[in-house]
């Protein structure tokens, strides 16, 4: 046992722990400053292990000096392992230690592990260490995987080197014959713990050793470079011909820069911790430099260069990796047939990826490159690593005229108009950077990440998800409930929908409004692209509005029918809206795991359904319909020019139902506009006009909209001796009601007399304020009228339709008309409880049909059918009580 | 201490929020919820299919607050989430015997 205290520093002139310790602590502090000021994430790591290495090479040797030992005993020799082994120390990385001893009783060996381990730990460094003979290790790494793994990355520090050769000989040995199997085994780990890490490299969390793209797909490569190649350093891969000296150059720099981020996370948290956790990302980015005046966006392009360099790192490990494998099938592949049948000319399929037979082929002309995406669209294939390589060579000599070929045009478009495996052949493209370059949009948004916890994937990989997402819908299966499918088959041009899940997005990233932007980018290149101008428009539509339809669902009030009205216009046809409800729902869906849920899928498919009728049935939703209201409102503006302030008269407008505008022209909406003007100072505005050539006249009401209304207005119309023809009854968005009478007036005085106008003004005044009661007014009318009608004894029906309206229950009235007829009518709905929105009252002779769309208290439609029943009953029995005239 | 846990329209969710910020509420909950109530739900036809809508999408806005804070809170919300129709939601007021922020560990009303 060597106690550790100053006074004994001196002993046999060992070195004092306390230089030792300063030296450590003086090294950390000098490299944190230096990683502060961007040093890079490679040489840190060095230079720590560097600190490291001569720490325990001081150690080691004030233990045989505190022994009394020669300075290099015989047999012990310390090796580094794991990261340590790689030189690839960050701040709070494990030190791992193996400690080699010559079998046998080894004098001192307990007090001299003590001497070295101690202080370490008292310095602060996390220490995993093995104490073996060479030849208990390597008994022990052929039943561990994990040990035989860190064996691979073991470097000599100090003592006995002869030894750590020996040693090392030894397992090189093992490895003999085991390559494959250990490779495999590589691969397979590789996988499993990509599928526990969300199998992504775009994850909200990365982990920057386990995840995707992480440090650790890089060790598995040098692993099995090591295996197959032998080669001793990340260094050697270049020149083991297994990467190219410009991939070299890319893998170290995603290296390094993933190293740096690592130091920075160990730094920021104190401790050893690999997990890039969203609370923390803005921070660790600004740490790293990232900094600006929004730091949202300083993260999210920090995210943005994160992902880009794990997709290097994931993307030329695995070559690494599927190469030393190929080694080995590449011999079996030698030794069976010469060459593999041709499936297209220069093109071959072996061991299911696609290869290339004839390797001048896009050097001759680069347009052949596009068969190769044709066959990945035919066959689902996967690309074998040359054929990659060519590609993204090829893709490198895209130029405007290849963009614009008519060749390249036609092929580009049909991978989308036919069905196949789109998806596949569009990661295919984005994979060998072919998309963006041929794509020149589609750069911009590589790698661009949204932060936030929503969008887990940048804009390219949410993208071309979206795309997958509407080809799933392809796919009909025709048991399976979605309405998504059944409204997929139902759409004329699916290729213009599947580009629109490509471009959707494109404009992110810009500031403004990203379904703006992406309108503007998505002209330009349907145009590139030859697309017909219809074509065009569907796409810039779709782009445009993807963003209005998702906010229209979730926001806003679907109850509100003229807020569905004023969409269904701006969509226009039943055909855009189905590829909008697709477009929008792919969105979702190719958001994130969690972004799509039944409770939006409820909302969009009740905005969908309710737009999609109104498109149907087609009221009001023409192009006339929609210029005439624009004609209309622009005279009435001009009508009441002088009259009313023309921001008023805007609003009034904007308040009218669409439908209003179907039924008025300009001079009597600026009559009612007037008419409601007034109500600021009275209880009710009446307006009145002859209407000789129909004989009859017109009476029209405005007042604030309140419950039974309707029946008021027209008991009083009754009680005044008028007969009524036929309604049309309004109620504008802003609280207004405007129902206009055609009256039949069964008396002698004319209703324009002052006297009897007035009369007819004081009664609907009264009976609104609550002075009396519209019943007792109607029930005091003497009438000796009856006369005037002809008898007749037609059947009551009362009609209740639910199917009509998505907003309204329908209730359709005929019967024989009779004086009082619609008070009575509109008296009971009043009582059951039910507002009336629109009424639509017309007389044949002596034939009435009266249709009212009427919701209950609540503003919905009425579902309860024992309700539905009960309304028709009570109806039809009031309506039988009215006497006949005889 | 007492948890105001509202039921509204989703819709309302906007005005909800910005009349409770006017009010002090410092933070809150929201979580997409599905049920029913008196609005039972209703059916959806597309080309001769049916759709049921058992359970109608609202939102769940939850926060915790002082005692005397309930009442404006809960009126604050029933005003803005109010348009006068069936499905408007519910409120409910439930006890909370302690708060902890995790940060801080600052306990009980301070760490609202």
């Amino acid at each position: 046992m060597i106690a550790q205290t100053d006074n004994e520093n001196s002993i046999n002139g060992a070195e004092s722990l306390d230089d030792i310790g300063r030296f450590l602590k003086s090294g950390e502090a000098w490299l944190r400053r230096r990683h502060e000021k961007g040093l890079s994430g490679v040489e840190f790591c060095r230079e720590r292990t560097d600190f490291v290495d001569r720490v325990l090479q001081r150690l080691l040797k004030r233990s045989f000096a505190l022994l009394r030992e020669e300075e290099s005993a015989p047999g012990i020799s310390l090796l580094a392992m794991g990261g340590y082994g790689r030189e690839e120390l960050s701040p709070y990385s494990d030190v791992d230690l193996l400690i080699l001893h010559p079998p046998g009783k080894v004098r001192h060996l307990e007090s001299l592990l003590q001497a070295i381990l101690n202080p370490l730990w008292d310095f602060g460094l996390i220490v995993g260490h093995t104490v073996q003979t060479p030849r208990e290790s390597l008994r022990a790494a052929q039943k561990d995987l994990d040990l035989f793994f860190s064996f691979l990355d073991a470097r000599w520090i100090a003592g006995d080197k002869g030894i750590y050769l020996l040693w090392r000989g030894e397992f090189e040995k093992s490895m003999g014959g085991k390559e494959a199997e250990m490779i495999l085994e590589i691969r397979k780990r590789g996988e499993t713990r990509h599928g526990r890490h969300g199998d992504s490299v775009f994850v909200l969390e990365p982990d920057i050793k386990e995840g995707k793209g992480g440090l650790r797909d890089h060790h598995s490569a040098f692993w099995a470079a090591r295996l197959r190649r032998r080669i001793q350093a990340a260094e050697d891969l270049p020149d083991s011909g297994l990467l190219s000296p410009k991939e070299w150059q890319n893998y170290s720099r995603a290296l390094n820069f993933l190293w740096r981020v690592r130091n920075q996370l160990h730094y920021h948290y104190g401790k050893r911790e690999d997990r890039l956790s969203f609370d923390d990302q803005e921070a660790i980015a600004s740490s790293l430099g990232y900094r600006g005046e929004d730091p949202l966006l300083a993260t999210e392009s920090f995210l943005k260069d994160y992902f880009r360099q794990a997709l290097q790192v994931h993307r030329l490990s695995w070559i690494v990796l599927d190469k030393c494998l190929e080694d080995e099938t590449g011999k079996a592949k030698r030794r069976a047939t010469e060459a593999p049948p041709e499936i297209a000319p220069g093109f071959s399929l072996l061991h299911g990826r696609l290869t290339l037979t004839d390797p001048g082929l896009f050097g001759r002309n680069p347009l052949h490159l596009w068969k190769a995406f044709e066959i990945i669209h035919a066959h689902g294939v996967e690309l074998d690593p040359e054929l990659e390589e060519k590609i993204a060579e090829g893709a490198n000599q895209i130029n405007d005229r290849f963009r614009t070929a008519p060749e390249s045009v036609a092929a580009f478009v049909s991978l989308f108009e036919r069905r196949g495996k789109l998806t596949r052949t569009l990661e295919a493209m984005h994979e060998t950077g072919f998309l963006s370059r041929f794509l020149m949009e589609f750069e911009r948004v590589h790698c661009q990440v949204q932060y936030d916890r929503y969008h887990i994937y940048p804009v390219d990989v949410h993208s071309l998800y979206c795309v997958r997402e509407i080809e799933d819908l392809e796919r009909v299966s025709p048991a399976d409930g979605s309405v998504l499918r059944e409204v997929f088959r139902e759409i004329r041009d699916p290729g213009i929908l599947k580009l629109a899940a490509l471009f959707h997005d494109l404009g992110k990233g810009e500031g403004s409004p990203h379904a703006v932007e992406g309108e503007k980018i998505a002209a330009v290149v349907g145009k590139r692209l030859a697309l017909s101008v219809p074509r065009v428009d569907d796409l810039c539509f779709l782009v445009r509005e993807h963003l209005n339809f998702v906010e229209i669902a979730h926001r806003r009030d679907l109850n509100d029918e003229n807020l569905i009205f004023r969409f269904a216009r701006s969509v226009g046809t039943g055909e855009r809206l189905k590829m909008l409800y697709l477009l929008c729902a792919a969105d979702l869906r190719a958001v994130g795991p969690s972004s799509w849920n039944a409770w939006k899928d409820a909302l969009m498919r009740e905005l969908f359904l309710k737009t999609l009728h109104l498109l149907e049935k087609g009221e009001g939703m023409g192009k006339e319909i929609q210029d005439r209201t624009v004609q209309i409102q622009a005279e009435v503006m001009e009508l009441l020019r002088g009259q009313i302030p023309a921001p008023k008269i805007t609003a009034c407008l904007v308040s009218i139902p669409s439908r209003h505008y179907a039924v008025y022209d300009a001079r009597e909406i600026g009559r009612q506009i007037l008419m409601v003007e007034k109500l600021q100072e009275q209880t009710v505005a009446l307006d009145g006009e002859e209407k000789p050539e129909e004989g009859c006249e017109e009476v029209t009401v405005a007042a604030p909209d309140e419950t039974g209304l309707f029946s008021k207005i027209s008991g009083v119309l009754t009680a005044n001796h008028l007969n009524i023809l036929s309604a049309e009854i309004s109620t504008w968005e802003s609280g207004v009601a405007v129902d206009t009478f055609r009256v039949q007036n069964l008396i002698d005085e004319p209703l324009f007399d002052a006297r009897r106008w007035n009369k007819v003004q004081k009664d609907l005044e009264r009976v609104l304020r609550g002075e009396v009661s519209v019943g007792s007014l109607v029930e005091s009318m003497t009438s000796p009228l009856f006369q005037k009608f002809p008898p007749s004894r037609r059947e009551t029906r009362i009609r209740v339709d639910n199917e009509a309206s998505d907003f309204y229950t329908v209730v359709e009235v005929h019967t024989h008309d009779r004086p009082g007829l619609l008070y009575r009518v509109t008296q009971k709905i009043f009582e059951l409880g039910l507002s009336i929105a629109m009424a639509r009252i017309s007389t044949k002779v002596d034939q009435v049909v009266d249709v009212f769309y009427v919701q209950d208290l609540s503003g919905g439609k009425i579902e309860d059918p024992e309700f539905i029943e009960k309304i028709g009953k009570d109806l039809k029995e009031d309506l039988e009580k009215i006497p006949i005239p005889k | 201490m007492k948890k105001v846990e509202a039921i509204i329209k989703p819709f309302r969710m906007d005005e909800v929020k910005t009349a409770l910020s006017a009010v002090a509420v410092q933070g809150m909950t929201v979580t997409e919820v599905r049920g029913f109530g008196r609005q039972k739900g209703h059916k959806e036809v597309y080309r001769g299919a049916e759709y049921v809508v058992e359970l109608v999408p609202k939102i769940k806005i939850e926060v915790v607050v002082p005692d005397q804070a309930v009442p404006r809170v809960v009126e604050t919300i029933a005003k803005a989430a109010k348009t006068g129709k069936i499905g408007d939601g519910k409120i409910f007021v439930i006890p909370v015997d302690e708060a902890v922020r995790i940060r801080t560990g600052e306990k009980g009303e301070g760490a609202l």
